[in-house]
Formats: structure tokens, sequence, C-alpha cells
């Protein structure tokens, strides 16, 4: 019941019919394999702390993916991967240049249910812990501000796998390379920022009084494509 | 698949760019801002974003930056003489394209330690000029230019005692003139009616009487006689006078002339018979007092009211008898061109008569004019004292603790003066350069001495002229003396920077009771204050 409802589910999201899911027959190398993935992941942050730091809702950050096959059982396997996800904006805060760079790592476990060998529909669940960096340059200061900061969040998503490239024998140990497509939600904490300077820039007047930025919250609805080597 | 897709990246990426922020952050100061220093707050004009950041400092070495939002397009920024109140002149949407886009307004803002919006007026036009009456009755918007058709004599009065009185707008009768300047007199006691305070309109040509208890009566215009050489006379200076506290016939003003030495005397006696609706009729008479006057003022003397001119041309000042016009030499020994009535700010003041400081931005030294000895022995009268600075400016201290001092402003030199006026005394204060600008705290206990472009000042405790002399880390724009909320007061030094064409605002806070810049704080990022 568990298995069909998951299927039907994973089948919805991706705009398939479950008619041609996979067959019984051993899925092998499709399915259970170490997998390697480099991608591109946008977040649409709609957080005003955002705002300083960009034009637009739009982080868009460099994602590297690492993982492996732990549990199967037919056309359903379960994974464990691990997510670096990095990335930076620059903008302008009333004339004055800022930045935010965001280090994003996650991991967590991956549901996928194949529909045919070289197809697969996922969910995925993440912990996740984020570090920003956000920057203002000072032309008063005539120095750098800066704000680092540790938030912790979580990630959900679901999508879909197409092997684009690879050996069509299950058993073959060849590499195959697949396109991976997904869309979710990434939710972190809230962090008050308070922009300083380098305690030791002899360039800062004494006793700086810190700049208040509005509160940071990376939250928002992401996509993400990845390219994926398994072997 | 692939085509599909990059499709749905694209397309994504597309929904997320189009989430704009909001517009604060886009709005960069691309011209440097207006500061001006009130009571307990310190104002810095942010137009981009129709607001005007109020500074305060709560405690210590605190400062908040808290906006006001102010009318849209503003276009001019007063503090009221006593800077206990600002006023925000906007021009308002121009063109206005719908009924929804802002009207010109004028809003006037507390200027204490917890600074808001105390009034707001919506006007008809967009005027860039304003007049505020000293003793804070009225405001006048006026000075029209820009739009399509402009009535440059229209005025605007705002009855700031009363709120909630829509503004007067008045045209006043024009002979081609435009206003140029507005002064608010003092009670006057007029022929018929009660006490009332008079806007003098100076336009180019001629000298506009309003009556503010009632401004929706006809103004009185005064035509200005022609020069010697046959130009449209000019006024330069209005001065008035009560008169004889019983009598109620004898309210004059008089106005000096540019290029003229004819010098107006307006009596504002009883009006004919045969206009019972007026209160009061201008006689006008004229003295002729030798040569163009620099500065004019009514002055008791032992002969009585006098009009005193200061004649620099004929190194004298002249007294003119408003009654006679009778004219009475006295020799200055010095081309003393400026004179500022100090009676007041005497402890030992004389009953009847008047001491006046006489001074000049053309000449060294000043004098005090003792117009209580005038009528036997004028050449008495005149008191020199040698100082090493021609005077550019003389500032009152507020208050009553130190109001027999004055400062005077050299002009150039580097150096300025503290003048006691009870012992005649004056104390030289010498500057590292020349430029430096002189402030005094609105509560009277000290000056400030600022080089705007540099990193240093000094403050000047008024009790015992000891100088404190500072050196910031960031160079100053200016330095203002604010009451903070716990009862001390702190010193604002603004900082600016640019960066490219975009300006940028910080500042650094100190105790103005004990300056010392190893106890202060620095605020940088003043115009990110009121994030959304």
């Amino acid at each position: 019941m568990i298995r069909r409802t998951l299927a039907a589910a994973l089948a919805l999201g991706l705009g398939l019919s479950v008619a041609g899911a996979a067959r019984a027959e051993p899925l092998g190398s499709y399915q259970e394999h170490w997998g390697a993935q480099l991608g591109v992941r946008t977040t649409f942050v709609k957080s005003a702390g955002f705002d300083p730091y960009a034009d637009d809702d739009a982080l868009v950050e460099s994602s590297i993916g690492f993982g492996r096959t732990v549990l199967s059982d037919g056309p359903l396997s379960l994974a464990v991967l691990g997510f670096w996800e990095f990335g930076e904006r620059r903008a302008e805060a009333r004339g004055a240049a800022t930045s935010l760079g965001v280090n994003h790592l996650a991991l967590g476990a991956e549901a996928r249910y194949h529909l045919l060998p070289p197809l697969y529909g996922f969910v995925r669940a993440a912990p996740s812990v984020t570090h920003v960096s956000a920057s203002l340059e000072d032309p008063v200061a005539n120095t750098t501000l800066s704000s680092r900061s540790w938030l912790l969040g979580w990630d959900v998503s679901a999508g879909g796998a197409f092997q684009v490239f690879g050996k069509k024998s299950p058993a073959s140990s060849h590499v195959r390379f697949w396109i991976l497509a997904e869309g979710g939600y990434t939710w972190t904490g809230s962090t008050d920022v308070q922009l300083t300077s380098e305690s030791d820039d002899p360039a800062t007047p004494a006793r700086s009084a810190p700049v208040a930025l509005p509160a940071l919250a990376l939250r928002g609805g992401t996509f993400r494509i990845a390219g994926v080597l398994t072997f | 698949m692939m085509r599909r897709l990059l499709a749905l990246v694209v397309t994504l990426g597309a929904v997320g760019a189009c989430g704009g922020r909001d517009a604060f952050w886009d709005e960069a100061a691309d011209t440097p801002l207006t500061s001006v220093g009130l009571t307990g707050s310190v104002a810095l004009a942010d137009p981009s974003l129709d607001r005007v950041l109020m500074l305060t400092s709560p405690s210590g070495r605190e400062l908040r930056a808290a906006p006001i939002r102010v009318g849209h397009n503003l276009v001019n920024l007063l503090a009221s003489p006593d800077r206990s109140t600002l006023f925000v002149l906007s021009a308002g949407a121009e063109p206005r394209k719908s009924k929804d886009d802002e009207l010109p307004s004028l809003t006037v803002i507390d200027g204490g330690t917890r600074p808001e919006v105390r009034a707001r007026y919506e006007l008809t036009d967009p005027l860039r000029g304003l007049g505020i009456d000293p003793e804070g009755e009225w405001a006048v918007v006026y000075e029209a230019e820009g739009s399509v058709v402009v009535n440059p004599n229209e005025l605007i009065l705002i009855d700031l005692a009363h709120p909630d009185a829509a503004p007067i707008t008045k045209t006043i009768r024009s002979f081609g003139g435009r206003p140029e300047r507005i002064s608010f007199t003092s009670s006057l006691t007029l022929p018929k009616g009660p006490p009332r305070r008079l806007l003098v309109v100076e336009t180019d040509h001629d000298v506009t009487l309003i009556d503010l208890s009632h401004p929706e009566r006809d103004e009185v215009t005064v035509m200005l006689p022609r020069t010697p050489s046959g130009a449209a006379g000019s006024p330069a200076e209005v001065a008035w006078s009560d008169g004889a506290p019983d009598s109620a016939t004898d309210a004059r003003i008089a106005v000096r002339l540019k290029n003229d030495p004819n010098v107006l005397v307006l009596e504002l006696g009883p009006a004919p018979a045969s206009e019972p609706d007026k209160d009061y009729r201008p006689t006008i008479n004229i003295a002729d007092v030798g040569g163009v006057p620099s500065a004019i003022d009514f002055v008791e003397t032992d002969g009585g009211l006098r009009l005193a001119a200061l004649v620099p041309t004929q190194v004298s000042a002249m007294l003119v008898d408003p009654a006679t016009t009778m004219v009475q030499r006295v020799g200055l020994g010095r081309p003393y061109s400026r004179l500022t009535r100090v009676t007041g700010d005497i402890k030992d003041k004389p009953v009847k008569s008047d001491v006046a400081l006489l001074w000049s931005e053309q000449t060294r030294g000043i004098a005090f004019w003792s117009l209580g000895v005038t009528t036997g022995t004028p050449y008495r009268s005149v008191d020199a004292y040698d100082i090493g600075i021609s005077v550019a400016s003389v500032l009152d201290v507020p208050g009553t603790a130190f109001s027999n001092l004055k400062l005077l402003k050299s002009a150039g030199q580097a150096e300025f003066y503290v003048l006691d006026l009870d012992r005649r005394m004056s104390f030289p204060m010498l500057t590292t350069a020349s430029g430096f600008d002189l402030t005094v705290a609105p509560d009277g206990g000290r000056a400030w001495a600022t080089l705007a472009g540099g990193p240093l000042f000094a403050e000047v405790d008024l009790k015992t002229l000891h100088p404190t002399s500072l050196t910031l880390e960031r160079d100053l724009a200016a330095v203002y003396d604010i009451a903070r909320a716990d009862g001390g007061r702190s010193a604002v030094a603004m900082h600016q920077a640019s960066s490219g064409s975009r300006w940028w605002y910080g500042a650094t806070v100190l105790d103005a009771l004990r300056p010392d810049t190893a106890d202060t704080a620095f605020y940088s990022a003043l115009i990110l204050g009121g994030q959304p």
C-alpha cells in the first residue's frame, strides 16, 4: 500500500504515468550505486533581509552532492546524500556596495522510485546548516563592515532523474550520467545582521557601533538542476 | 526532455528575478544632504525617500536614527530661530498626474529629544521660500518658481498657533516687484484695535504691510521713492518700533534703501475718517542721512527715540528724530557698518536708553555705543575697543546664564573673540587656521568651533572660557550640540563621504559637557536608518 502511494505521488510529481513503471527485473547499477552531483540551485528568497544584497529575490548557488544507495526493494530505494551549495550576491544598499556569501551544507535521505531503469523519481529531506557572510563597503568608516553567522534549517524537495549516458545492462559497472531536476523548499532560521569591522583593522574608528541590516532568513522555494555521475 | 528542463529553469529564473526589492535600497543620496541642528535632535534631509532622518541621543554616546515622512519633492528645510522646530517645505508631485499624487506641503516637526510631526499643511502651489516667525506664531511660504505660470507675489500664511486653521493664500499688490525678504514685527500698538503684529514684505520696489491679526484684510503697500540717480527705490532693511508704551499713534517702521542716502520712516498713525475700516494709515517721512547707510535700527537715547543709521562713508552714525526727521551726526572714529542692540544682555542696563555694539567686516575693532549720552556729548558716547579682527558676524548666547557674552566671528582671520558685555572685555581665541565656523549650543553653555572638511574642532566652555581641542578620526561636516533624553547633552559630529556620486553619512557622538575623544562612539550608515 505504501509502495503504491509513494509510486503514485512520485509519478504525479513528475507529470508522468505510472503505466511505464519499472518492470520486475533487477535494476542493478541503475539503482544501487555511488553518485556524485554537480549542479545549480536557485532559491527564491522573499525575506526582506535579502534585499540589501540583491536586486531581485534569486539566490543562485553552485551545488555539489555525493551519496550512495543504502537500501533497495524492487523499484524502491533509499539513498543517503550530502550537499554543499555555495553562492554569492552583490548589490548596492543606497549606494554602498554590499555582498552576501552563502555556504549551505545538507545531509539527508532520498527515497527513489524507478519508473524505468533509466528514470526515477525521488523525494528528499535534509537538515542543513548554512553559513552566511554579509558585508558592506562603508565610505565614511573607509572600511568593510561584515557579519558572519550560522543558520540551522532544512530542505525538502522532489524531482526526477533521467539517464542520458550509460550501458543498458543493469549489471554493468560502467559510469552512468544522469540529468536531475528537482523543486522544493528550503528553510533556515533567522539571524540579526550586525555589521562590524574587523577588530584589528587600523582604519576602523574607535568604538564603532555595528550597522544593523534587516534580519536575514534564507527561506523560499528552490529549483535545482544537476548532472549526476553514478558508478 | 532536456529542452523542457531548460525551459523550466529559464521560467523559474525569470520568476525569481521579477521579485524586486524595496525601492529604499536603490535610492542613493546623489547630492550632499542637508543637516540641521535642533534642540534635542539633528535633522538629516533625505529627499530621495521623502523623509527626514531625526538623529537623537537617548543616553550616553547612543545615537538613534528615526525617519519622519515629509512631503514629496523636498525643497526647503529650516529650523525655527530657537531651534525647537523644524519646517520642511515640499513641492509635491510635479507634474501631478492623478488625484493620489501629493500636493505641495509644509511639515512641522518637533525638534526635541522625541521628534514627531506637529502639523502638516497641504498647500496649493509649489513655493520654495520659507519665512519663520521668531515668536513661533506664523510661517510664510512664498517665492514661486518652476511652474508654467507662477504668481511671485502670492504668499501662503500659516497660523502655527492654530494647527487646525487652513493656510491663508494672499496675493500682495504688485507694482512690478516680487518678495525678496519678509520680517515679522513685534507687537505694535496701533491707533485702532488691540496691539498686533505686522508682516513686512520687502519686494524689489516697495514694502507691503500685512496685519497678522486680520490677514484677510487688504494689505498696505508703500511705494519707495526713486534714488538720487533716478533708479527705482529698493529696500535693503527694515526696522520697527512701538514707540512710547502709552501712545497708540507712534508705532513706526523704518526702511533703509539700497544705494540711497534717504531712509524712510513710516508713521503708523490714525486712518482718515473717510476710511473707517482701516485701523491705521502710514505716513511717510524721509530723512537724508548724508550717505548710503549700511544698517539701521530704532534706539532709545537720552533725547528720546531715534532711528540710528550707520554711514560708513561718513565714519559716522546718524540719529534721526522720527517725529521731526532732524538728523544728529555722531562721529564714530571708524567706519563701522553694522550695529546690534545689546541693552537687554547687559547686567547693569541703562534705565531709559540703549547700548549698541558696533562692528564691521571691513575694519578692525568694535565699539560700544552708549546712547544715554548722545545729546550733550555725542563724542563721548562711543567707546572703541581694539581687537585683532574685523568682525563678520556676532553670535548671541541663548539663555540667561551667559547672555552677557557675544561671540565675534572674524572675516577670515585665524581667531575669534568672546566679548563680555558686562565687563567690556574681549577674549581672543586663536585657531590653527582661518575658516573655522562658530556655533553656540542651544542651552548657551558652550560654543563649538569647527573646520568643515577636516578632523579638528574645539569646544569653548562659556563659563570658564576654557577651550578643549579635539581631533576626530574622520573629517567633519558639522557639529551639533543637542539635549539627551536622560538630561545630559551630546555633541554629534557629522561625517560625510562620497563614493563616486553617492553620498554616505556617519557621526561621532561625544559628551558635550565633557568632550573627550577617548570617550566617543562612531556611527556609520546613517542613511540606512528606518529600513523597510
